[in-house]
């Protein structure tokens, strides 16, 4: 029929290596042009693995808890993460994998903030198609979320993941997901996005947490505008507002035993570049207009108190981050 | 012209067919089972995803759907339509070629719609460096644009002096059979990666093994297959993710029981992609007291991307092939109204 399928819609979108190379893939003897595979066996799984590890640094933002201005500081955050994807029949991939992440922050004397959050939990999940235009994921995340003081079941959390993508078409896609954690200070939270090419080289990737207006330079480079936003929800220890005071000879008892929800917001500009078919490096920077930490006591027991500290809208800082990404 | 003579035969031989109804027998070595024809009728296309192939950079999708004509008309068009006519699919150019085609049926390469997809190729050949070549070329192939590139001239001249001979030469290896490693582009023989895309399901390999046995495709394999006259040569011009492709390709045909198989490789493409396949069966069915064709289609394409696309990755492209693919059946149809 000769109608040819236009593109491999997909392989360019998420993929678009370099034209050359792919001379790992696939078996083919030089000089013998026999067929190179044998029929696929029952008992093969496919199984797929992906790889992110990255690390950036946030420059020193005014902190403040409502007008007093209590100090400087800075952030250095630092993430990785790994999955396996088996499939087990068509169209089910299960996922399993591990998550680590870890944001340091340099403190001026006498903060009432932790100067360590961090989580380490494993992933739990799958992804399924639903027709032939949905692809659903569901992910459990249960590990250790804490500023990981005296670190005991009171750290442990299990976030759930829901999201799905529907394929309208290979230049459109409508995403849509929710996250419970129940001890976050927003236990249920929805979040739509779409990706759109519109141009031949330019697409809208209005996905978070990493929203893009993206331009591709050539098949490896693709640069970019956008945000990138940090999240986290961790539980401080039961002495933390005991040793955590405005200040000397001064505590913060209510802050014992607290949830924090982290949230950090960066806006700037990067640069993918695929320096291998599999491999990506992605570097970017800016301005982070926003960061704050909000204590609070768990969800589930419905208390009232909360206390932020945060910065001032414009009077931020500057970032850089650069990470390496990978699928096998 | 030479290419008419097997079209005939097959237009005679699928006119003496039977009526067929053991429907799933039929389609035992498809996707498909318990098929409902009078949704067909209605104008539905069955699709089917492919599992995940073992050959790193294939991907497939079946398709089942119903034409409003008989299955030697349905054959016929396969190798005469012009899908460069429908603007969605976006193939710059279809050319029909003879038998023994000579660089002068390549003369519309010369005249082409001026795109930024069809600029790509000029433009791949102004900055043409053979040591890295932008397209996918053998070392020959690669000094010939060289050496053309040296004489001067713009993309677009260069483009309508290299490729005829280029083509011209795929073309006559390939029906001669003896393909051979000098023309891999990075250790990749395209006819090689069309083979293994035939042979990725063993049950549509044994359904289609005694029309391969008499192609260039089984003969390279084996040095002994049969010869059979191509039904049908062509070289095209096509999108892929917003740069221009250019191709040339076989389709043979022949009767299998009560219907038509047709096979249809591309077995040389300089861009984007390495190879791709599309079989189709057809059989002659009556739905509601009309004569029909039920045909089945399965589209195979081997393509660098595929072998980095992992897991759901992996998933939405295929789910995005089926949305591609269905949008060239309902192209074809169109030609039925």
């Amino acid at each position: 029929m000769n109608s040819k399928l236009l593109t491999l819609a997909l392989a360019g979108l998420l993929a678009a290596p370099g034209l050359r190379a792919d001379t790992a893939a696939g078996t083919d003897p030089k000089d013998e042009l026999t067929p190179a595979i044998a029929p696929p066996q029952d008992n093969d799984i496919p199984v797929s693995q992906e790889f992110t590890t990255e690390g950036g640094w946030s420059g020193r933002a005014q902190v403040k808890q409502g007008n007093a201005d209590l100090g400087t500081v800075s952030n250095a955050n630092a993430h990785f993460n790994y999955v396996a994807s088996p499939q087990i029949q068509d169209g089910i991939l299960m996922r399993f994998g591990v998550d680590a992440e870890r944001d340091s922050f340099s403190l001026f004397p006498g903060a009432p903030l932790p100067n360590t959050l961090q989580s380490v939990n494993a992933i739990i999940g799958t992804d399924l198609t639903l027709g032939d235009k949905i692809i659903m994921r569901a992910e459990i995340h249960p590990g250790i979320y804490s500023d990981f003081v005296n670190v005991g079941w009171n750290d442990f959390d299990c976030p759930l993941q829901l999201g799905g993508t529907y394929l309208y078409s290979k230049d459109f896609q409508i995403i849509f997901g929710v996250q419970v954690d129940l001890k976050s200070d927003f236990p249920v939270i929805g979040l739509p996005g779409f990706r759109w090419q519109f141009a031949d080289k330019w697409v809208i990737s209005a996905i978070p947490p990493k929203p893009q207006l993206q331009y591709e330079l050539n098949n490896t480079t693709t640069l970019y505008v956008g945000a990138d936003i940090l999240n986290g929800t961790y539980h401080v220890n039961n002495q933390f507002g005991d040793d955590h005071g405005h200040g000397p000879s001064t505590t913060n008892a209510q802050f014992n035993n607290n949830i924090v929800d982290f949230t950090e917001v960066r806006i700037g500009a990067g640069c993918l570049w695929k320096f291998t078919p599999n491999l990506s490096l992605d570097v970017s920077a800016g301005y982070m207009p926003y960061r704050a930490w909000s204590f609070h006591q768990d969800k589930i027991d419905f208390d009232s108190h909360e206390t932020t500290f945060k910065n001032d809208l414009g009077s931020g800082a500057p970032y850089a981050e650069a990470g390496i990404s990978g699928s096998f | 012209m030479k290419t008419t003579l097997p079209l005939l035969l097959v237009a005679a031989l699928a006119a003496a067919l039977p009526l067929r109804a053991d429907l799933n027998s039929d389609l035992a070595f498809t996707a498909f089972t318990n098929v409902d024809l009078n949704a067909l009728a209605g104008g539905q296309v069955l699709q089917a995803r492919g599992p995940i192939m073992v050959f790193a950079r294939g991907i497939t999708s079946q398709s089942l759907f119903l034409i409003n004509a008989a299955p030697a008309d349905v054959a016929k068009k396969l190798c005469t339509w012009n899908p460069a006519s429908h603007s969605e699919l976006k193939v710059w150019l279809h050319k029909s070629l003879p038998a023994q085609p000579t660089t002068n049926d390549f003369a519309e390469l010369g005249s082409l719609p001026d795109n930024s997809s069809v600029q790509f190729q000029y433009k791949a050949l102004e900055d043409f460096d053979p040591a890295k070549p932008s397209v996918q070329v053998s070392r020959e192939e690669a000094q010939l644009i060289a050496g053309a590139k040296a004489q001067g001239g713009d993309g677009k001249a260069l483009f309508a002096k290299v490729w005829p001979p280029i083509l011209l030469g795929r073309i006559q290896s390939f029906l001669s059979g003896k393909g051979s490693a000098s023309e891999d582009f990075d250790g990749v023989h395209p006819l090689n990666d069309v083979k293994s895309l035939l042979h990725s399901d063993p049950k549509v390999y044994g359904q289609y093994q005694k029309l391969l046995a008499q192609t260039p495709a089984k003969a390279l394999a084996t040095s002994s297959g049969g010869h059979m006259a191509p039904t049908n040569l062509y070289c095209d011009l096509f999108d892929v993710e917003g740069s221009a492709a250019l191709g040339t390709g076989a389709i043979y045909q022949a009767t299998f029981g009560n219907s038509i198989q047709s096979l249809d490789m591309e077995y040389f493409t300089n861009y984007g992609v390495y190879g791709t396949v599309e079989l189709e069966q057809m059989w002659p069915v009556t739905v509601g007291g009309k004569n029909e064709t039920l045909v089945w289609r399965e589209d195979l394409v081997s393509a660098p991307n595929v072998a980095y696309l992992h897991g759901t990755e992996r998933m939405a492209s295929s789910m995005i092939m089926l949305q591609e693919t269905k949008q060239g059946v309902d192209a074809f149809r169109n030609e039925f109204k």
